[in-house]
């Protein structure tokens, strides 16, 4: 292992809440690569021209929540590419890691972040026909598996929504909710139950008969969508990966999972990064009593708090996305990163908006953006409660009857 | 030191060369730590050393493992700070004695900071375990405010004669010398007139007193009373004692970085959990299995902070901030493992390590016990607190002193 010193010159300006001095945060990099800064940078560079408070706030509580200017860009950047390709020039899972870790500074589009999660899926079905037209921003995906009675991200495969034969493909039938950018994509994978108690996972074109996409509303504004399904009916080549028993699909989707978990544990980590460095740099120049509230000791130590869970965070999200790259099971790293960033980016949060005071609760200087996604990031791809069970399925052994109605976590890969 | 990672992805995993290492360890563990090790260690109390602890120590030093991070030239091994890490958190967590203060933390001082003579006189009987220190530093109205101690050392001719007190000053009973912090000008700024002079314990006008903590571990209490030591007990140059102290505690934050013994109790508990030992259905209550998860995740970052502190160690820093943040860290943990861990015994959790009913022979209570040294020893939380915000996050530094 070794280390290199990555200093950060850029700007924490964001809407109002001007910032006049450069800061120079040493953040650590433990084992990364004078490439993967490099890449880091642009990703920075991009998003810092492409994604301000004010395009932001554009396409936040639309229908769709798309941006297609910042979508282009980080497709140019070859986002997309990473996520589909096992060979890329620019690298892999870990190199988007550094990617969303970027981005969580500056909540782009979260159809980004869909269609990525819908390319893993495609990648690990070994289907690859619209990979070029993914690649280049053309096609987005959405990711639809959640079901009313169903809502965490669970091994499970006892799915509502079911996919019956028919003459000329098969008919699905069903509602998937919480399904991030649906409303707009081009593509939503669904897994549904097949017959035998079998799982697929299809890949179904919005704009089918049958097929409608309705919007949540969202704390955060973000697009997540019920998807509703009347017998809509695909083809044979929908039907991506499949039919797998209950046991296999399980193992199968939550290697996945839990890749596309451990990317949004790097977008959490740079969110909660940005919060701390704007905090930290708005009580070194806002004065109380004659002198910066970063004098105060509570202040400090406040910020201290932020620092020492964000270190953890560090950790935890580059050991997660490490270990979800490595194509062995990764559910205790990431389990390890997601219990953790679930409790640590919010916290972040609420420090920030005690430290900021009155201003930082006024809409218009943005803090409140950080805090949605910090509830939303919490809540999605496992919460604290699922991932610390993950863990303890491991430690102590599984409990064969789970006490309420939240699904059983059998540890995959254990 | 490990080769640089040039290639994509990061490296947080054990190389071979860690993992062979790290085997290496295990089977001297195996070989070499017994069960009667174990008891005489933590038997270990106003007597001394033992014999069975003596002659682990002397296999280490045959090993050149109780030098491991001593240049080459010295007589040492050179390892790096990850490979010390692993050192102490394999043998830690086996519970075998722990590594002597002396050669790895003291050593490496002088090693840095000392003169010519004071390597030549003092690293040989370090090496061979005939020189072993306590660490006086504190005294009575000086511990977060070291700098402000008033023990003295006064030039007379060819002899330092020193006056004062230190406290808290553990292994006093057991060690061959103090590694003292006096003031050797009382009319330079503070930390500019300080020296480090060692001290035999057995010198005419020492004494020393006995202070029994609620860990059980005995600290004391020494009295120095026109104490004579010659010159050449002094460490370094005179006066420039305050960066040897600055030195040795940022080394010292770093080992404190190892998590072995807080594994080992941890899988203990889980274990004890896991094969229903207590007796009842703790290990299908959702509240025990949460907490088990948590504080196991928690343990997973501290290890990982550590070795993060240790690769930037490597690097060729000092990483005081990282340093600080894992101390603050599992220092924390420790008390919130030792914590739940009561909690989950219950009632249990209540009996002393004499009670044959005790879990797991009473290691929770002890380590509850023994777990508030730890978030103010080695720098207090608060301090610690105040450094990370200022050094970390550009947090203006506010001047104690009023």
């Amino acid at each position: 292992m070794t280390c290199r010193e990555y200093h950060d010159a850029a700007d924490h300006t964001l809407g109002s809440r001007a910032d006049d001095d450069q800061t120079g945060i040493i953040t650590m990099y433990v084992g990364m690569s004078l490439e993967q800064q490099e890449f880091a940078q642009a990703c920075r560079k991009l998003l810092e021209r492409e994604c301000a408070g004010s395009v932001v706030r554009e396409f936040n509580r639309t229908p769709t929540g798309h941006a297609p200017d910042v979508y282009a860009a980080v497709a140019e950047l070859g986002w997309f590419d990473l996520a589909l390709s096992t060979d890329s020039d620019l690298g892999g899972l870990v190199e988007l890691g550094i990617a969303y870790r970027a981005a969580g500074r500056f909540l782009p589009p979260t159809t980004i972040y869909a269609t990525i999660w819908g390319a893993l899926l495609l990648r690990a079905s070994e289907v690859s026909r619209w990979n070029d037209q993914i690649a280049a921003g053309e096609i987005r995906l959405a990711v639809a598996y959640a079901e009313a009675a169903n809502v965490d991200l669970t091994p499970g495969s006892t799915y509502d929504v079911i996919a019956q034969r028919d003459a000329s493909g098969w008919r699905l039938s069903g509602t998937k909710l919480f399904a991030q950018a649906a409303h707009g994509a081009d593509l939503i994978l669904v897994p549904a139950r097949l017959d035998g108690g079998h799982v697929g996972l299809f890949a179904v074109a919005n704009g089918l008969e049958g097929l409608t996409t309705v919007p949540m509303q969202t704390f955060a504004g973000d697009p997540q969508a019920i998807v509703e399904m009347r017998k809509v009916l695909v083809g044979d080549d929908a039907l991506v990966k499949g039919p797998l028993d209950d046991a296999t699909w399980s193992t199968w989707f939550s290697s996945v999972a839990d890749q596309a978990c451990a990317l949004q544990c790097m977008e959490m980590l740079g969110g909660a990064e940005r919060v701390l460095d704007d905090t930290a740099a708005y009580i070194r120049n806002r004065h109380v009593f004659g002198r910066p509230v970063g004098t105060f000791q509570a202040a400090q130590h406040h910020i201290a708090n932020m620092g020492i869970s964000l270190a953890a965070a560090r950790v935890a999200a580059y050991r997660a996305i490490d270990a979800a790259s490595s194509g062995e099971p990764a559910f205790r790293e990431v389990s390890v990163a997601k219990s953790w960033l679930s409790k640590a980016y919010k916290e972040v949060t609420v420090l920030a908006h005690q430290l900021h005071g009155a201003i930082g609760y006024a809409r218009e200087t943005d803090l409140h953006l950080w805090s949605e996604r910090a509830k939303t990031t919490e809540l999605t791809f496992g919460d604290r409660t699922y991932h610390l069970r993950r863990i303890a399925d491991a430690l102590v052994g599984p409990v064969a009857d789970a006490p309420d109605s939240r699904s059983g976590t059998t540890p995959i890969g254990a | 030191m490990t080769t640089p990672t040039e290639s994509a992805g990061l490296d947080l995993r054990l190389s071979g060369d860690d993992v062979r290492w790290r085997d290496e360890i295990r089977q001297f563990v195996r070989d070499h730590v017994s069960d009667e090790l174990r008891a005489e260690y933590e038997r270990e109390g106003d007597d001394g050393r033992g014999s069975l602890v003596t002659e682990f120590h002397r296999k280490l030093g045959a090993l050149g493992w109780n030098a491991t991070n001593w240049p080459k030239a010295y007589g040492g091994l050179e390892k790096s700070a990850l490979h010390r890490l692993i050192l102490m958190d394999e043998l830690y967590y086996a519970r075998a004695p722990r590594l002597e203060y002396a050669s790895h933390n003291i050593a490496p001082i002088i090693i840095r900071f000392g003169t010519e003579e004071n390597k030549k006189k003092w690293l040989p009987p370090i090496s061979r375990g005939e020189v072993t220190f306590a660490l006086g530093y504190s005294e009575p109205d000086a511990g977060t405010d070291l700098v402000s101690l008033k023990s003295t050392a006064v030039r007379d001719g060819d002899e330092w004669v020193i006056n004062g007190t230190k406290i808290w000053n553990s292994a006093a009973h057991v060690a061959t010398h103090e590694w003292l912090l006096v003031r050797t000008d009382p009319d330079a700024p503070p930390h500019q007139g300080l020296s480090i002079i060692l001290v035999p314990i057995d010198a005419q006008g020492m004494i020393v007193t006995r202070i029994d903590t609620w860990g059980d571990e005995r600290t004391n209490q020494i009295f120095m009373d026109d104490v004579r030591v010659p010159t050449d007990h002094l460490i370094g140059e005179v006066n420039g004692g305050w960066q040897l102290v600055v030195g040795a505690l940022d080394l010292e934050r770093a080992a404190i970085g190892t998590t072995g013994e807080l594994r080992r109790n941890l899988d203990e508990l889980i274990e004890w959990v896991r094969s229903g030992s207590d007796g009842r259905s703790l290990r299908t209550d959702p509240d025990v299995r949460r907490q088990l998860a948590e504080l196991d995740t928690e343990l997973e970052i501290a290890n990982l902070l550590a070795y993060e502190v240790a690769s930037l160690i490597d690097g060729g820093g000092i990483p005081t901030v990282e340093a600080n943040m894992q101390k603050v860290w599992t220092s924390e943990l420790r008390t919130r493992i030792a914590d739940v861990g009561m909690q989950i015994q219950g009632l249990y959790g209540q009996l002393h390590c004499s009670d044959p009913l005790a879990p797991l022979g009473g290691l929770y209570e002890a380590a509850y016990r023994w777990a508030p040294i730890h978030r103010f020893g080695g720098g207090t939380n608060e301090v610690l607190r105040d450094i990370i915000a200022q050094r970390g996050y550009d947090m203006p530094r506010v001047s104690r002193r009023s």
